[in-house]
């Protein structure tokens, strides 16, 4: 069924027995609340998670997100309207993501690129992927393939988003003035500057 | 034969809305001092009410109704693309895995 038809019938998918008790169209249910507060949960987490350690804030970045995904996939039930189809698809891609994501970390941490190679984390790696890889197998059909070409469509979508902000980002920086000259550096942080630079240039011996 | 492009237009209006929505709680989740976010706050918001006008006029539902169903198909549509990447990032641990076959010391 063509979306725009399938948005119309979920509109008139409850039907009421007087027109007095229909819906207002304002009105989301608490499932679907649930979905959106846990998604918006989980954008927060992560944005706040990428500030990185100079910002106190971000050490509640991870239990945000944690909360806004346990939010996702434990409360919702007996979903309607739109939601349920995401909240349904959210289901089924965790299920093959989750060791995906393992196997992609064990396969890292095992690989000889920076630290030294570990057999055995490597197999095991490989074997999550490949389960990964079978349940997606497992689960794919033709609607999957349809909804993947309306995937296209949905990240032209987001390739305009993402313009949009980079251009508005390009603009700020272009314009913005000179605010105000930093205040020099103190005794302490004087001291610190020069460790760190003595140590960079070899004036400590020792380390390894 | 008549083309329908209402599909795409919802998924392209749901993908920049997607997309807006993710920059706004970035920009409000993000606040510091030092950072410049009116213009690009002013830039996805616009982007954000075209898109949402745009799904309004090929839908001819509630804005809270187009905002939710959009962006949902969005998402699933986004959700249905993962395979492909991740194959790609399949092959990549394959490189990584076969190909890496010395230490890459911190100075090298």
């Amino acid at each position: 069924m063509n979306l725009v038809k399938r948005f119309e019938s979920w509109e008139y998918s409850n039907p009421r027995k007087t027109h007095e008790c229909a819906p207002s169209p304002i009105i989301v249910s608490t499932d679907a609340a649930i979905v959106w507060s846990s998604l918006a949960l989980i954008t927060m987490g992560y944005c706040i998670h990428r500030m990185g350690p100079a910002f106190k804030r971000s050490r509640f970045g991870t239990p945000l997100a944690l909360l806004g995904l346990t939010c996702l996939f434990l409360l919702p039930s007996g979903m309607e309207g739109p939601e349920s189809d995401l909240h349904h698809s959210a289901v089924e891609l965790i299920i093959w993501l989750a060791p995906f994501v393992l196997g992609v970390m064990l396969i890292l941490r095992a690989a000889p690129t920076y630290w030294k190679s570990r057999p055995l984390e490597m197999a095991l790696g490989w074997v999550s992927i490949a389960i990964s890889w079978y349940l997606i197998a497992a689960n794919f059909d033709s609607v999957s393939a349809s909804e993947a070409i309306l995937g296209i469509w949905a990240s032209l979508g987001l390739i305009v988003g993402i313009i949009a902000f980079a251009s508005g980002v390009v603009l700020a920086e272009r314009y913005s003035r000179f605010s105000s000259e930093s205040e020099p550096l103190s005794n302490e942080e004087e001291l610190l500057v020069r460790t760190i630079i003595e140590r960079r240039l070899g004036g400590e011996t020792g380390g390894d | 034969m008549v083309t329908d492009f209402s599909e795409p237009l919802v998924l392209v209006a749901g993908g920049v809305l997607l997309s807006s929505s993710f920059f706004v709680i970035h920009l409000i989740s993000t606040f510091n001092p030092y950072h410049k976010m009116l213009v690009p706050m002013l830039s996805i918001s616009a982007s954000g009410l075209l898109a949402l006008y745009i799904g309004l006029v090929v839908t001819e539902l509630s804005p809270i109704l187009v905002l939710r169903e959009s962006m949902s198909a969005a998402i699933v549509g986004i959700f249905s693309l993962l395979p492909l990447i991740t194959g790609v990032v399949t092959l990549y641990m394959l490189r990584i895995t076969l190909l890496t076959n010395r230490s890459v010391g911190a100075t090298s």
